[in-house]
């Protein structure tokens, strides 16, 4: 049963974000809604995967989804897709349109990728005092550090479709595809609220992070890779955001940082969360 | 009998017209009327053979669509009309007319509403001037049943056209892409400052399109203070009349600088941009060069934060966005074809479902009457119950009697007029055969 829901939620977003990319390729009216709909029913099938997952795993409940591997990608998953949900019915609605060309593929390819690790035993090994301390900050740990680094995703998206638009505009040839992107200047609003969201998000993560490790190996820092990388994400994000406020550089070079920075910052944070096994943040 | 099911009374559709693709408009001109001559000549057309007409009459094309009991007749009184309009015997003009008929007219309306006729395809005026004409029309009571349904048909089968592809989308004025143009670089186009240098007559047409939007604030710079008050007072809008030297402090306030001013030397050099670029703390710029020579040094159109268009970028775009009109042609005539079966279906019915009902009654009144009449004398001896029996088992049989003349009216399809008057005739035929009047 788990199986056949997890597929079911992939092949609905896999169909969502095909819709999503040919409704930027051909005629939005006729695509458009078809991404909608299909969005809207996967979200509760998402809702669903996760509820199977506890189900099916009997004893660990919620913790197979905290401490496992493949419930760490799915919370990334979901998390982001409540977020594009939200988008949907936020000030961005009109931007949503470009946002799912490039969320809704990421999501999907989320879901693909965590699929080797649904019966991995591969999990946060934790002792008895971190179990203590676990129950009161884990929760909102991860809360905050995960949606500080969504945000900064959508920040990516946004100078994804900023930097889209600028070669659009300079090409000076059709304007077929201007018309399916959002303009420069509300990309770059959107850019820097998610860029200031995010900095403060994943400011409370580090915060509860640093309580968490006080409290429990009575120093802030242990040097672990996952430490190591979300302060190193936080300086990052800092860094842009400062940027941005300061406006001593253009637009396009502060969106090449960003897409520069996330790609760096994603494929640190892929390598450290498989790869690296050392620590009380790796997945055993 | 109910007027609405009396076959006689519906009146067949045809259209008489030229537009530039069949006439000159050295001709099409001599066939232009104003709204005064429309109604004076309709109004006497309805005399001679017209049942309903709308009269389309514009740079492009006139065309006359009709819904006439004679054919015949009708068309010989808009010829003879025509030849009054323009002064010309019949033979020097009916080579450059388009005579269509029953679904001809259909599949023709639809496209012209739908601006698949049109000089520019895709353009949006010709459906205001298709409304007009047909409100006119109307309001005048010169149309009825058929040409109603049928202009309400083409609105709203163009309004599909519209939303369902991207055939309108695209502009093509080179003024108004200059705008759109602009439109993707500001989120809010009222919120912005626009320069205009120069008093060309593109540079006016764009900053009257950019004051449709509400646009904060104008700085007009020109040679001459006369022609940039001529150019305030032409937007209706107060603006800041400045000198050419100011153009440097105006350009770093600016948002949207169009120059069509033509001087020896850039009047925005690379340098100079970057000045701007700097004062302008991150805000782009959206620049247009319309002049000849060119008054922006194109180098400044490489500096971040700006967005410079010459005339031939415009130009450019404009013919990439013909193109774009174009590819989209065939599928809007998938739209309209689909739309032009739906709207013949129910055309074709205005003159098989007056018959079907006329057989039904007929059969329907001879089966009553024979039951009565068996009722009293010879099946007097049957209870209630064995007469309703009898009264089912006779309805069946006429039932299934008529299914196969029923559904053969259905089936008949008339694509072309030939087809038309042989399905006209065939259901006569059925008519005289079944029909009311047919057996007595």
């Amino acid at each position: 049963m788990f199986y056949l829901i997890f597929w079911a939620t992939v092949i609905l977003f896999l169909s969502a974000s095909v819709f999503s990319v040919l409704s930027l390729k051909t005629d939005e009216d006729r695509y458009f809604p078809a991404v909608k709909y299909i969005f809207f029913a996967a979200l509760p099938i998402e809702l669903c995967l996760g509820f199977a997952r506890v189900y099916y795993s009997p004893g660990s409940g919620f913790e197979s989804i905290v401490s496992s591997i493949w419930g760490f990608f799915y919370m990334l998953a979901l998390s982001l897709t409540l977020l594009l949900f939200y988008l949907f019915f936020s000030k961005w609605k009109n931007q949503w349109k470009s946002f799912i060309v490039i969320i809704l593929p990421f999501i999907t390819m989320i879901l693909i990728v965590s699929a080797p690790f649904i019966e991995s035993p591969r999990k946060v090994m934790l002792n008895a005092e971190n179990m203590v301390v676990m129950n009161h900050f884990v929760t909102a740990h991860i809360f905050f550090t995960v949606a500080g680094e969504l945000f900064f995703f959508l920040s990516f998206v946004g100078s994804i479709l900023y930097i889209a638009m600028e070669i659009q505009l300079r090409k000076k040839t059709s304007m077929k595809l201007m018309y399916k992107l959002p303009n420069l200047e509300s990309v770059e609003k959107f850019n820097s609220w998610s860029i200031t969201r995010s900095l403060y998000l994943l400011s409370i993560g580090i915060i509860l992070g640093l309580t968490m490790t006080m409290m429990a190996y009575n120093t802030v820092f242990l040097g672990t890779a996952k430490e190591a990388h979300i302060f190193f994400s936080w300086a990052v994000i800092f860094g842009i955001f400062i940027l941005r406020r300061l406006k001593k550089i253009v637009s396009h070079k502060i969106n090449i940082i960003n897409l520069g920075m996330f790609i760096i910052i994603m494929s640190l944070f892929i390598f450290t969360n498989i790869f690296i096994t050392k620590g009380f943040h790796g997945f055993k | 009998m109910n007027k609405k099911l009396n076959r006689e009374s519906i009146p067949e559709i045809g259209l008489l017209g030229m537009n530039h693709k069949t006439a000159p408009v050295e001709l099409r001109e001599k066939f232009s009327l104003n709204d005064e001559k429309i109604t004076q000549y309709m109004n006497r057309l309805h005399g001679e053979g017209l049942a309903e007409s709308v009269c389309v009459s514009t740079c492009n094309r006139v065309e006359i669509y009709f819904a006439s009991n004679d054919m015949e007749k009708a068309l010989d009184s808009i010829l003879r009309a025509l030849e009054e309009i323009s002064d010309l015997p019949r033979k020097d003009f009916e080579s450059i007319l388009y005579k269509k008929y029953s679904k001809d007219v259909i599949i023709h309306v639809l496209t012209v509403t739908s601006s698949l006729d049109s000089l520019v395809v895709g353009e949006d005026e010709i459906l205001g001037q298709m409304k007009d004409a047909y409100r006119k029309s109307s309001k005048e009571k010169r149309t009825g049943q058929v040409l109603n349904r049928l202009f309400h048909y083409s609105f709203k089968t163009a309004k599909k056209v519209r939303t369902e592809t991207e055939i309108a989308r695209n502009p093509l004025s080179v003024a108004y892409i200059a705008t759109e143009l602009a439109k993707k670089v500001f989120e809010d186009i009222s919120e912005r400052k626009v320069l205009l240098i120069g008093a060309g007559e593109m540079g006016e047409l764009i900053l009257k399109y950019l004051t449709k939007y509400n646009i904060k604030e104008i700085y007009l710079a020109n040679r001459s203070f006369h022609n940039a008050e001529r150019i305030a007072g032409g937007i209706n809008r107060e603006a800041h009349i400045i000198a050419l030297t100011d153009i440097p402090a105006a350009a770093i306030s600016a948002d949207i600088i169009i120059s069509s001013i033509s001087t020896p030397d850039f009047i925005i050099s690379q340098e100079q941009g970057r000045e701007i670029v700097k004062g302008k703390n991150g805000q782009p710029l959206f620049m247009i060069d319309i002049a000849i020579p060119r008054s922006i040094d194109p180098a400044t159109g490489r500096l971040d934060n700006i967005f410079l268009y010459n005339v031939d970028d415009l130009q450019t775009i404009a013919d990439e966005n013909l193109k774009n009109r174009l590819r989209e042609v065939e599928l809007a005539k998938e739209l309209i074809e689909a739309d032009v079966d739906e709207f013949y279906k129910w055309y074709e019915g205005l003159f098989v479902v007056p018959v079907i009902v006329n057989i039904q009654q007929k059969f329907e009144e001879i089966r009553v009457n024979e039951l009565i009449k068996y009722r009293r004398k010879r099946l007097k001896h049957l209870t209630e119950e064995d007469f309703n029996i009898i009264e089912d088992l006779t309805n069946q049989i006429m039932t299934k009697t008529l299914h196969n003349p029923i559904m053969y009216l259905r089936n008949l399809d008339a694509g072309n007029e030939k087809e038309k008057k042989s399905m006209k005739d065939n259901v006569r035929i059925v008519e005289d055969l079944f029909g009311k009047g047919a057996i007595r």
